[in-house]
């Protein structure tokens, strides 16, 4: 299933998701079930956010997860940070269970894996200092003493392409794009080994997202950081990441390295994704866009949650969705007409 | 702060303001302003007793206002009357604010189960007429300044936990708080130092309104009789002294400690209108 | 045709008598200026931008945040409020002037002359009325016809939008539907009254890139199809390069760049529009750092005096602590900069 991971001790993998669910319900009220008694009917609200994700990340490995609306990659983000306990399966950072659905809350594992969250105006508490909002995390945890925080705040500003002497001023009075380096110098505060960022360019000026992604690059490199990077954007995602894993409608339909995805994408959907891309020197085009809307989630389709919309479409692929099969080249698709 | 600066530019709100600290100036120095302390019987003679406004006393001061059955000078009376009034409803507010905040960010915080026993015991307290609760607890309790501000912060809370629990509900979803437990700070942290100082806004607004809705209550109470001792009589009390003589001759003993609440409540509520109205227009921010 | 650059150039399209010219420009704004009074003091949102549109012409206008394009779009359209004014300049539709035009005129001017699509579809769509109700309360509004006519013109509407079960949509309200379709209802309001001019705000901005694809589609068809000018705004130079005949770039309120789009893209003069394009991800090599520019977009309120650009350009002198004029570098392409580049740019990676 994991394409370049695979084989690797237990130990050697940075992060890795299991067999990973969430699925949203809401049981009936005791009203609903009198109702339901009644013979009146009541819908069972059930929502499969995310089904049967593995995925393994291997140590400095950056890993882009691509969809759009509903895919699910928002929610796995926060499953893979443990903001949010999946349903079924787990998450083990270097085979330690670390989801919020485990027992035991190893609180030194779960603080390798922080987060950037993608609107820098609500990520950044407004009514607090910025140099309080970077030392808080680790001064609470002991990383830091009280006396070297504000060294550290000033390094770690310097880090980030920002002035030290702002420590004492409020979110409000930087732009986006400086704010979204304050965030991403919070995450590292704590000293993480895992960064999943959540859309971290999108509210962003175009002028500006090149820093913020150059300025993501280079503290990768510097740092040794395990990167799961959540888009919208293909292209950005293929510009930084080594792996890609496109989702649809909750699953992973395509595992690929980034550098091939481009020019030799297997799955229908990803290849509908990549004629997306706008090209800017392709000039005027003739649009040739997928009909049919996006499913939703909460009535998803019959089978592969593609086929609706699918040019390869074939009677198998409306009765069984198609799993997740690894083929050479570290590559993966889920599909029943691949290529 | 902005806040201030565009609260300034309301000339209603400027004189709501100003009246406001004028009662706080007149309570908190009170025994210093104050011709005559009421309560100190050495001070008194019933030769004063009912003199109409402007009078001459027996100790050479003028009666402003009047004086009571007892002799006691109306105007002394209002002054240390507000100091009373307001101590019992800023502390019986402040009281509430702690304990409806806690409950409103638990239930928030918490949601599901929590959430909806808290909110179901605020429903609970809310459908009942305040009156109704204060008067059947000090009836039990007796009479008493702590026992009258228990009365006030048990009908009072409510209204902090249902505030707070809705712009809580709202921030929880918000990315800095994410952020916060991404940093895996303890519950209680999140909640008072990132949450609460977010939900503070609306807040603000509640208190002020709410202190002058205890005064009007404690006034009531007093009126009726119970709440706070003769001892400590508080603006109620004293419209109530002069209520049966109201219709004979000497209003005075009723009107003007009546005019002196409805200034302080009237005062208090242009106030509260104002940040409210400030507050809407930058929370849609 | 280049951005007229001042009252002088227009004028001498004018024919001997003074009159309008028999082939005039759909559109002709010239030296337009509007503002916000605020507390913190009068921030000019647009400062001095001239345009021509031509009939069934695309324009796209790109910019920031900050930029005024938006600001742009409303003003052309008169829904500029208080504290917002358009205080210098004139707009030009069909020789009709709009700039201090009485409400009543404008609105007879909006729907069957000029409309507007927004980033948000609920904004042009009441979502507490059905769809049917806000298309035909627009055709009554503007014309004389019985309710049986503007229901009629209202399916066909939704259906040249490509709107699938149209009579059972109609009746729906705006929840009930997508984002994607929401954007095509808009579209279809905003296009039955049969408008000469749409404006499209971001329309495809909070859009998935399929669906966007999708409306971008309908926008080139509908286009082609009625002879529709469109002025696509947008941050998105990528969505612009693929739908636009011309393209005008805005920097602080101005523009500082306009031509065809091809030139413009293969030939950027303007360092802001050269760096905008060699920034993206596709220009670039993948794993390399991008090529980015410094800095951030000025705040409409500290606005330096000069070239606004210039704290961020790699190419700024001395000379730049003066404003630049729109100068014309070829035929149709005006460069407002001191420094243009003359070179064409980089090329692309292919992909």
């Amino acid at each position: 299933m994991t394409a370049h991971a695979e084989g690797l001790p237990v130990q050697d993998v940075a992060l890795e998701l299991r067999h990973v669910g969430k699925i949203f319900a809401q049981e009936p009220d005791w009203i609903a079930r009198i109702l339901r008694r009644l013979g009146v009917a009541i819908q069972d609200y059930r929502l499969v956010a995310v089904h049967d994700i593995n995925l393994q990340i291997a140590p400095g490995e950056m890993v882009g997860l691509v969809g759009e609306s509903g895919c699910g990659k928002s929610t796995l983000g926060r499953i893979a940070a443990g903001l949010r306990a999946p349903t079924s399966g787990e998450v083990s950072y270097k085979g330690v269970r670390v989801d919020a659905a485990g027992t035991r809350m190893p609180a030194r594992e779960r603080l390798k894996i922080q987060m950037v969250f993608q609107d820098p105006m609500a990520s950044l508490n407004p009514r607090r200092r910025v140099g309080e909002l970077i030392a808080e995390g680790a001064v609470y945890h002991g990383l830091w003493t009280r006396t070297e925080a504000a060294q550290r705040v000033a390094d770690l500003l310097v880090e980030v392409g920002l002035d030290p002497s702002h420590a004492h001023r409020y979110p409000h009075q930087f732009s986006g794009g400086q704010r979204q380096r304050i965030a991403i110098a919070q995450a590292l505060s704590v000293n993480p080994d895992v960064l999943v960022c959540d859309e971290p360019v999108a509210a962003l000026d175009v002028s500006i997202q090149a820093q913020v992604l150059n300025l993501l690059m280079e503290l990768r490199q510097r740092r040794n950081l395990t990167c799961l990077f959540i888009s919208h954007d293909l292209a950005v995602i293929r510009h930084v990441c080594d792996r890609v894993a496109v989702m649809y409608l909750g699953r992973i339909v395509e595992l690929a390295p980034a550098r091939s995805i481009f020019e030799d994408a297997q799955h229908p959907y990803t290849r509908a994704l990549l004629g997306e891309i706008l090209r800017i020197d392709g000039g005027r085009r003739q649009f040739t866009p997928i009909q049919g809307e996006l499913p939703s989630p909460l009535n998803p389709p019959s089978g592969c949650a593609f086929h609706p919309r699918c040019p390869k479409a074939s009677a198998i692929c409306a009765s069984e969705a198609p799993p997740l099969q690894a083929q050479q080249g570290g590559w993966a698709v889920a599909c029943h007409h691949p290529g | 702060m902005r806040l201030v600066r565009a609260y300034m530019r309301n000339r209603m709100a400027l004189f709501g303001l100003l009246l406001m600290l004028v009662v706080l100036f007149l309570a908190v120095f009170a025994p210093w302003i104050a011709p005559q302390n009421p309560y100190d019987l050495k001070q008194l003679s019933l030769m004063d007793a009912r003199r109409p406004p402007g009078t001459e006393s027996m100790a050479g001061f003028t009666f402003v206002l009047g004086t009571d059955a007892l002799g006691r000078d109306i105007w002394s009376g209002i002054l240390y009357g507000l100091r009373i009034s307001l101590t019992v409803a800023v502390v019986s507010a402040l009281v509430a604010l702690t304990i409806g905040s806690t409950l409103g960010l638990t239930a928030a915080w918490r949601g599901g189960r929590t959430d909806a026993l808290i909110m179901r015991i605020v429903d609970l307290q809310m459908s009942f007429p305040s009156i109704l609760v204060a008067l059947i607890l000090l009836a039990v309790l007796g009479r008493g300044v702590d026992k009258t501000i228990i009365a006030l912060v048990t009908v009072q809370w409510a209204y902090y936990a249902r505030t707070i629990r809705a712009s809580a509900m709202i921030e929880r979803e918000k990315e800095y708080i994410e952020a916060a437990s991404c940093m895996r700070l303890g519950a209680w942290r999140i909640m008072t130092r990132h949450l609460l100082p977010n939900c503070l806004p609306p807040l603000m607004v509640v208190v002020t309104v709410q202190i002058a809705h205890a005064i009007s209550l404690e006034a009531t109470l007093s009126f009726l009789g119970i709440g706070l001792p003769e001892t400590e009589p508080s603006l109620g009390l004293l419209i109530a002294s002069g209520y049966a003589h109201l219709l004979t001759g000497t209003y005075w003993i009723s009107i003007f400690p009546g005019i002196a609440l409805l200034i302080a409540i009237f005062a208090i509520n242009l106030v509260a209108d104002h940040l409210r109205d400030l507050l809407n227009p930058r929370l849609a921010r | 045709m280049s951005a007229a650059p001042g009252r002088s150039q227009a004028s001498s399209h004018r024919s001997p008598q003074g009159e309008a010219p028999v082939s005039a420009a759909l559109l002709d704004v010239e030296n337009l200026c509007t503002s916000f009074f605020t507390e913190d003091g009068e921030v000019r949102s647009v400062d001095g931008v001239s345009l021509r549109l031509e009939r069934g012409e695309v324009l796209g206008l790109v910019g920031e945040s900050g930029s005024g394009k938006s600001v742009m779009g409303l003003s052309l359209m008169g829904l500029i409020d208080s504290p917002g004014k358009i205080v210098a300049g004139s707009i030009r539709l069909d020789g009709e002037e709009l700039v201090g035009a009485p409400e009543h005129a404008m609105r007879r001017l909006r729907g069957p002359r000029l409309g507007m699509i927004f980033q948000d579809p609920l904004m042009s769509l009441n979502p507490v009325l059905r769809i049917e109700t806000t298309l035909i309360e627009t055709l009554l509004a503007h014309e004389f016809i019985d309710s049986a006519t503007a229901h009629r013109r209202a399916l066909a509407a939704l259906t040249d939008v490509g709107i699938p079960s149209p009579a059972q949509r109609m009746r729906g309200y705006p929840h009930e539907m997508s984002g994607g379709m929401r954007q095509r209802v808009a579209i279809a309001a905003a296009l039955l009254p049969g408008p000469q001019l749409l404006i499209a705000d971001e329309p495809t901005t909070a859009l998935d890139v399929t669906i966007q694809s999708q409306i971008l589609h309908l926008l080139q068809n509908l286009v082609a199809a009625r002879g529709l000018a469109l002025i696509m705004i947008s941050h998105d130079l990528s969505v612009v390069a693929s739908l636009a005949d011309r393209v005008a770039v805005m920097y602080a309120g101005r523009i500082v760049e306009s031509g065809p789009v091809q030139q413009i893209l293969s030939r950027p003069a303007h360092p802001y529009t050269r760096g905008l394009i060699h920034s993206a991800p596709v220009m670039s090599e993948p794993g390399t750092p991008l090529p980015q520019i410094r800095g951030a977009p000025p705040s409409p309120l500290g606005r330096p005096a000069g070239c606004a650009f210039a704290p961020r350009c790699d190419r700024a002198s001395s000379s730049c602590t003066s404003m630049p004029a729109l100068t014309d570098l070829h035929i149709g392409h005006a460069v407002r900069c001191w420094h243009p580049h003359l070179e064409a740019r980089l090329p692309g990676i292919a992909a």
